[in-house]
């Protein structure tokens, strides 16, 4: 499979000036790459894996950091090489494909302009046309069959999924010795991720390009990679080849690690699920785009559900389904224009029965305030004079409401920059069930944290409903989030309910072939 | 695009109603003014036949616009002449005054502000900031001043108060425009300047150029073939506004160097109660300013694809 080493890393040592920066160091960094060889760098933010690949790549500012140590390619040490010697490796034998295909990609430029642009730099005698050819040639290898209508696309005109095959491709037409892919997959679709591992695949397959894939997600790297490199702290914890470290992995954190996946197969316990909190049915609903009578925008088509007590639904689907919406027409934001919305008492729109948690808790905090400050107003509504029992009473229930969501009490008088992802997420949660709700519906609550912190909160999201019957919506794109916390998970496609059940259900006996296309590629094993 | 055009023209016939109607109903009669406080009544109902104020509003409106259209404005009150004829050789006075600055703001400003940006946190990056901040702080009548003492009475470059005609002789109209265009110029240098600089920095640090580092390009040619064209785009707006605004900042420049241009007549205009010129000089402002607005959303388009 693999032969001589054509990159060699030791004692790589990077350290920011800067230490105000989330990723600031790499410590004692050693990689060996093969000709041909899938390499994966596995780790939580802040590990340090995308540090040491742009250092690879030649993409770090040198005047704004410490260095040492080596990264031997052809006979050059990449650190310290001459700016010429490396400008001629970029983009020629080093390419790199980056998380965000659209904000990667020149907006004001056509996709064939930038996807030849490595041969313009590198190639300059070769003439306009063959540019073109390859550049047609190099898009239909990465998938994209009408590459003379791509070939004239801006960026925003392509879907996320085209956008990152127009990346790969951009980086494979000068066919490189290595190609460095930033978590590539990260902000795309279950079954488009699917289809660019595929792609990765097909071209370590076919053109023998050694692979260098960098990724927060273990089961991505377990069905792609070779070897495994496992980082924390900007040190490498563990490395090895895949299967050695997945199925005997010799360091604690990484079997932390890999424990933190969520696993599907292990039989749950059903439960009793109490009266109906919400019950949606037939509902067609959507919002105003504009002021004219045609600019109603239907959304969610004859949709039906139910919340009830003490239950964790799970609404999953890719992005565009209708999830988020889905989730609008619950809280009473959206125009329902045809079937209806029955709610039990105390569950109205904008009442204290039902409370929201948002993917992005660091946006969703006011950053201007204390945690105590803003649990208060979550409490009070603003109106703290008039709350019965005053101030004693506020302060008893802040400190109730932190101390259900696990956070100490000296973090009250924090503001949410000087919190971690974690704890911000906690704080929302304690925002949403300080005033006693009985539904709470989360949209994306863990996607934007690393595994062992999603592991956390997941765990207290399922404490909270079996202590205290909370109710959930939970909405993800996670399918195996969904498993591990959902009793029961209705997946949504074009805004439509596709199938709906039990979790065991639908995850053991998918009856829609969308489901199982879903399932295939979210749990992609090898 | 016709879409665009049409609410232009909208615009601008709401424009014409305001402006006569304003005209019409501020108090003082332009009969009076023309012939003074002892005139018999007969002489002053005779002046406003003449000039046109009989007759229901609606009508003289309706007169008024189709004049407009057919380019004959109305008489001027106090010089009894075609308005036409007045503005004819004031307006490419001003124009010229303002195309001229507005060179000098885009062909100092650009390379200016690329220099800033890759000087980004050097000394010479806080020395120009700084003097960038005193200049925009000067009102640009006192850069006049300061303008004419300098170069003219002690460099004596150019001789203050020396106006020549383009009519007579083109170069020396053009050779003593400089001046004035860059006193009206410099105080926007300075603010469009600090404008490019910060939209150049905050492109430099979007994805998309870490990418094309990613390709072999060296800095140059990150900033000239991938940072400028997306970091012009949001200054468009801004030099639009500018160019808009500049034509206004003249009528205090001409005054400063005695150019014969629209500013002055305007004023007079005003003062002396001449309606039809202050109304078609509003008019030409506000089509200049749809014109000018109209064109920025044209370029809009051709930069920027997402639009």
């Amino acid at each position: 499979m693999t032969d001589a080493p054509i990159l060699s890393v030791k004692d790589l040592m990077i350290e920011f000036n800067d230490h105000t920066l989330p990723e600031t160091a790499v410590f004692d960094f050693d990689l060996t790459l093969n000709a041909g060889e899938i390499v994966g760098i596995v780790g939580e933010s802040g590990a340090g894996k995308s540090l040491s690949a742009l250092a690879i790549a030649g993409l770090l500012k040198r005047h704004s950091m410490a260095r040492n140590g080596s990264i031997l390619f052809e006979g050059n040490n990449l650190l310290n090489c001459d700016r010429e010697i490396l400008r001629g490796f970029q983009g020629d034998e080093i390419s790199v494909v980056f998380q965000e295909p659209l904000s990667s990609l020149n907006p004001a430029y056509r996709v064939g302009k930038q996807v030849e642009e490595s041969l313009r730099i590198h190639h300059p005698e070769m003439s306009a046309d063959e540019r073109k050819e390859r550049a047609l040639a190099a898009l239909e290898d990465a998938g994209l069959s009408d590459s003379g209508r791509v070939y004239n696309s801006y960026p925003h005109e392509l879907s996320g999924g085209m956008r990152q095959r127009v990346m790969i491709a951009a980086a494979m037409i000068s066919d490189p010795k290595i190609l460095i892919a930033d978590e590539p997959t990260t902000a795309l679709d279950v079954t488009v991720q699917a289809q660019i591992i595929e792609l990765f695949k097909k071209i370590n397959r076919e053109k023998r390009c050694a692979i260098l894939f960098i990724s927060h997600d273990l089961s991505l790297v377990k069905t792609l990679c070779h070897r495994v490199i496992v980082m924390k702290d900007g040190r490498i914890v563990e490395e090895g080849e895949t299967e050695e470290v997945f199925y005997n992995p010799r360091e604690d954190y990484t079997k932390q690690l890999i424990g933190a996946i969520p696993r599907i197969g292990e039989k749950k316990k059903s439960r009793e699920a109490g009266e109906t909190l919400i019950r949606m049915s037939r509902v067609d609903a959507g919002y105003r785009t504009g002021v004219s009578k045609n600019s109603f925008k239907t959304v969610l088509h004859d949709v039906s559900l139910e919340l009830k007590a003490g239950e964790i639904l799970g609404l999953a689907g890719e992005s565009g389904s209708g999830k988020s919406t889905a989730a609008r027409a619950i809280m009473g934001a959206l125009e329902v224009t045809s079937g209806e919305i029955l709610r039990a008492e105390g569950y109205e729109p904008y009442g204290n029965g039902m409370r929201m948690i948002f993917q992005d808790p660091y946006g969703s905090l006011n950053p201007a305030h204390t945690v105590e400050w803003i649990l208060t107003e979550a409490l009070t509504g603003g109106k703290r004079r008039k709350y019965p029992g005053g101030a004693s009473a506020i302060r008893e229930a802040v400190l109730n409401a932190l101390d259900q969501a696990e956070l100490s009490e000296e973090l009250l008088s924090r503001k949410p920059r000087e919190l971690s992802g974690g704890q911000r997420q906690r704080v929302a949660i304690a925002e949403a069930i300080i005033s006693r709700p009985g539904l709470i519906i989360a949209d994306e609550p863990v996607s934007a944290l690393d595994v062992t912190v999603q592991q956390q909160i997941i765990a207290l999201m399922e404490r909270l409903r079996d202590e205290k019957g909370i109710a959930m919506l939970l909405i993800s794109h996670d399918l195996r989030v969904i498993y591990r916390i959902c009793d029961r998970v209705a997946i949504m496609k074009g805004g439509r309910i596709v199938e709906e059940g039990s979790v065991d259900r639908v995850y053991s006996a998918p009856e829609q072939v969308y489901t199982k296309e879903l399932l295939a590629a979210a749990l992609m094993e090898t | 695009m016709i879409k665009k055009l049409l609410a232009a023209a909208a615009t601008l016939a709401a424009v014409s109603v305001l402006v006569f109607f304003a005209f019409s109903l501020i108090p003082g009669d332009p009969a009076v003014k023309k012939l003074g406080t002892q005139a018999t009544p007969e002489a002053l109902e005779m002046m406003r036949e003449k000039l046109g104020l009989t007759g229901p509003l609606p009508l003289r409106y309706l007169k008024w616009v189709s004049g407009f259209i057919t380019g004959d404005p109305g008489v001027s009150y106090s010089y009894d002449m075609p308005v036409a004829e007045l503005l004819g050789d004031k307006l490419p006075v001003t124009m010229a005054l303002v195309f001229m600055a507005f060179v000098i703001l885009v062909v100092i400003s650009v390379p200016l502000s690329i220099l800033h940006a890759r000087n980004e946190g050097k000394r010479s990056d806080r020395v120009l900031l700084f003097i960038g901040q005193g200049i925009m702080a000067v009102p640009p009548f006192f850069m006049g001043i300061m303008l004419t003492w300098f170069f003219g009475i002690i460099l004596k470059v150019f001789v203050p108060g020396g106006y020549v005609s383009y009519k007579t002789d083109p170069a020396g109209f053009l050779a003593y425009m400089f001046f004035p265009a860059l006193a009206i110029a410099l105080p926007r240098i300075a603010m469009t300047v600090k404008l490019l600089r910060a939209q150049i920095l905050k492109e430099a640090r979007e994805d998309y150029v870490r990418t094309a580092y990613s390709r072999g390009n060296s800095t140059m040619a990150v900033l000239y073939r991938h940072v400028l064209k997306n970091a012009f785009i949001p200054a468009l707006t801004f030099l639009s506004m500018n160019l808009t605004d500049m034509v206004a900042g003249s009528v205090v420049i001409e005054q400063v160097f005695g150019i014969p241009g629209y500013g002055r007549f305007l004023l007079n205009a005003i003062l002396g109660r001449d309606y039809p010129v202050v109304e078609a000089i509003v008019m030409g402002l506000a089509a200049f300013i749809l014109l000018v607005n109209m064109t920025a959303d044209i370029l809009y388009r051709l930069l920027d694809p997402r639009i």
